[in-house]
Order: structure tokens, then sequence, then C-alpha cells
């Protein structure tokens, strides 16, 4: 009788454990989810593409747009250029739609060796 | 027998209380979703740029040569043959050459320049309505305005050139 109620008592905290890790990582993930979504990282990253993508569309041959990767709006992990898009990626963000950019002039991500820290993009006249 | 059928209910609850706390989590998670997403329209000054990038090109000096023009008349990217712009797939331009009104009492058209898909106007008057949601409306083309430039006509005319930017969003492409 003794060793009964011994396993009822063990089955009952196996099972509270269990609901209890169960709820848990419930919540760990909604709480991942609502920190992501409070960040706002996507609004942001919506600000920075979007900002780059008009300075692009109204810039002449010889401007050139530096943008700092510890930006306000977050560090900037990744910025690339690619069939007429500009990608930016915010801290660990792995994922951008991008925004399409338009221009008649030649527009170029260069590589700035003596900054690390920051992104240049150039505007040049195309070569005919 | 009873504890057979105890376990059977405790393990029910289990499952109840689990499902119950995913659907709260999800819930909340998705108002937050809601909540602090926001789409920024870029499109009306997209569509200025452009606008200007266009006027520039056509009319340099304000003066528009129509006899090289006329040779885009048929064209569905005179914008990337004549003025080399690259990545405008979500614009609609519509360039219309005037005569001027003094000199011709109608005002009658020379020369239209189109490129790009102009069956996005219904959207347009769509998003006029009040109750268009939210959600449709980031689908909704940036802008349909006219604007008018008064030219000058290689041949010593005057008239007018009046240009549609339609922009549609980024999600159609």
């Amino acid at each position: 009788m003794r060793f009964k109620n011994k396993k009822a008592t063990f089955d009952v905290i196996k099972d509270a454990v269990l609901q209890i890790v169960i709820v848990g990582l419930i919540f760990a993930i909604f709480l991942i989810g609502i920190s992501l979504q409070t960040h706002s990282f996507n609004v942001k990253q919506q600000i920075l593409q979007k900002q780059t993508a008009l300075m692009i569309d109204s810039g002449f041959p010889g401007n050139e747009i530096i943008i700092n990767k510890k930006n306000r709006n977050g560090y900037i992990s990744e910025l690339r250029l690619e069939e007429n898009k500009i990608f930016i990626l915010l801290e660990t963000q792995k994922h951008s739609e991008g925004y399409p950019y338009f221009s008649e002039h030649l527009v170029e991500l260069v590589e700035l060796e003596d900054k690390p820290d920051y992104y240049l993009i150039k505007i040049s006249k195309k070569q005919k | 027998m009873k504890n057979k059928k105890a376990a059977i209910d405790e393990g029910l609850m289990t499952i109840y209380r689990t499902i119950l706390a995913t659907i709260i989590a999800f819930f909340i998670l998705g108002i937050s979703v809601f909540v602090y997403s926001y789409y920024l329209d870029v499109r009306d000054v997209e569509a200025a740029v452009l606008t200007k990038k266009v006027v520039n090109c056509l009319t340099p000096e304000g003066i528009a040569d129509l006899s090289v023009l006329e040779n885009y008349k048929d064209s569905k990217d005179f914008l990337q043959e004549y003025c080399k712009i690259q990545g405008i797939e979500r614009f609609y331009v519509g360039v219309e050459f005037r005569q001027d009104s003094k000199t011709s009492p109608a005002g009658s058209e020379i020369l239209i320049l189109e490129q790009g898909e102009n069956n996005l106007g219904w959207l347009v008057e769509l998003s006029k309505d009040k109750e268009a949601t939210q959600k449709i409306k980031k689908y909704v083309p940036g802008v349909l305005k006219p604007f008018y430039v008064p030219v000058v006509y290689n041949n010593g005319e005057t008239g007018s050139m009046i240009i549609k930017v339609v922009v549609s969003s980024e999600f159609d492409n």
C-alpha cells in the first residue's frame, strides 16, 4: 500500500513536471516571438531599405551614399544590391524581400577597407 | 481499472491544458504581429522622382525633339531604350505631348509614349473608398497624377507634356 502511494505521487510529479516543461517551451517560443515583434526589426528594415532606395533613385553621377553599420535602426549585418533591388539585414535577421530602386546610372556597393564599419554606395555614369 | 481511467483522464487534461496554452500564446503573438507591423508607403515620392527624371530626359532644357521621340511611339520600353532607366517594372508611365491650345483650339495630341501596365487604375479608384481596409491599401498603386510641363518642340512650336505615373506595390513583382 505504501509502495502504491509512492508510485502515485511519483506519477503526479512526473505529469506536473512534463506539463511545466511543455508549457514553458510554448511560452519561450511565444516570448521570443513577442520580443522580435516589439523590436520592430521588420519596420526598421523597411525604413532603411526604402530610404536608401529613394536616395539611389534621386542620385546623380558622383553621389556617394555612406551608411553606418551601427545605425540608429539597429546593427546592419548585411547590405547588398542585386538586380535593381536593395537588401538590408538587421541584427539577427536572415531574410529580406528587398526593395526595388530605379536608376539610369551605374549603382555599385563599394567595400571600404579603411572603414569596415561603413557601407558605401557609389553612383557613377554608365560606360557607353 | 479505476487507476487506469484516472491516468487516461489526467493524460487528456494534460493535452487539453497544453493546447489551451498554445492557443492563448499564439493568439497574443498574432495580436502583437498585427499591432507592431507597419507598411511604409513611399510610392508617391518614387512617382515624383521618376516624373522629374522623365521630364529631364524627354525635354532637356525644355525642348522636346519630337523627330527623335516619334521613333519610340510603338515601343513598350521607351524609358529603358531612350532614357536608359533600369528597374521600373513596377511603374506605368504615360507621356502625352499636346499642341498649345492657343495655336490649336483643341490642344490636340501630337505624340503618346507609354511604358508598363496601365491596368491598375481601378485599384486607385477602390482606394478612394473609405471602407477599403488597411490590408488592401498596401496593394494599391502609388499615384495617378498628371503633371503638366510646358515644352517647346524642336520645330519652334509650343505645347505641353502630360505625364501619368502609376506605381504598383513591391509585392506585385
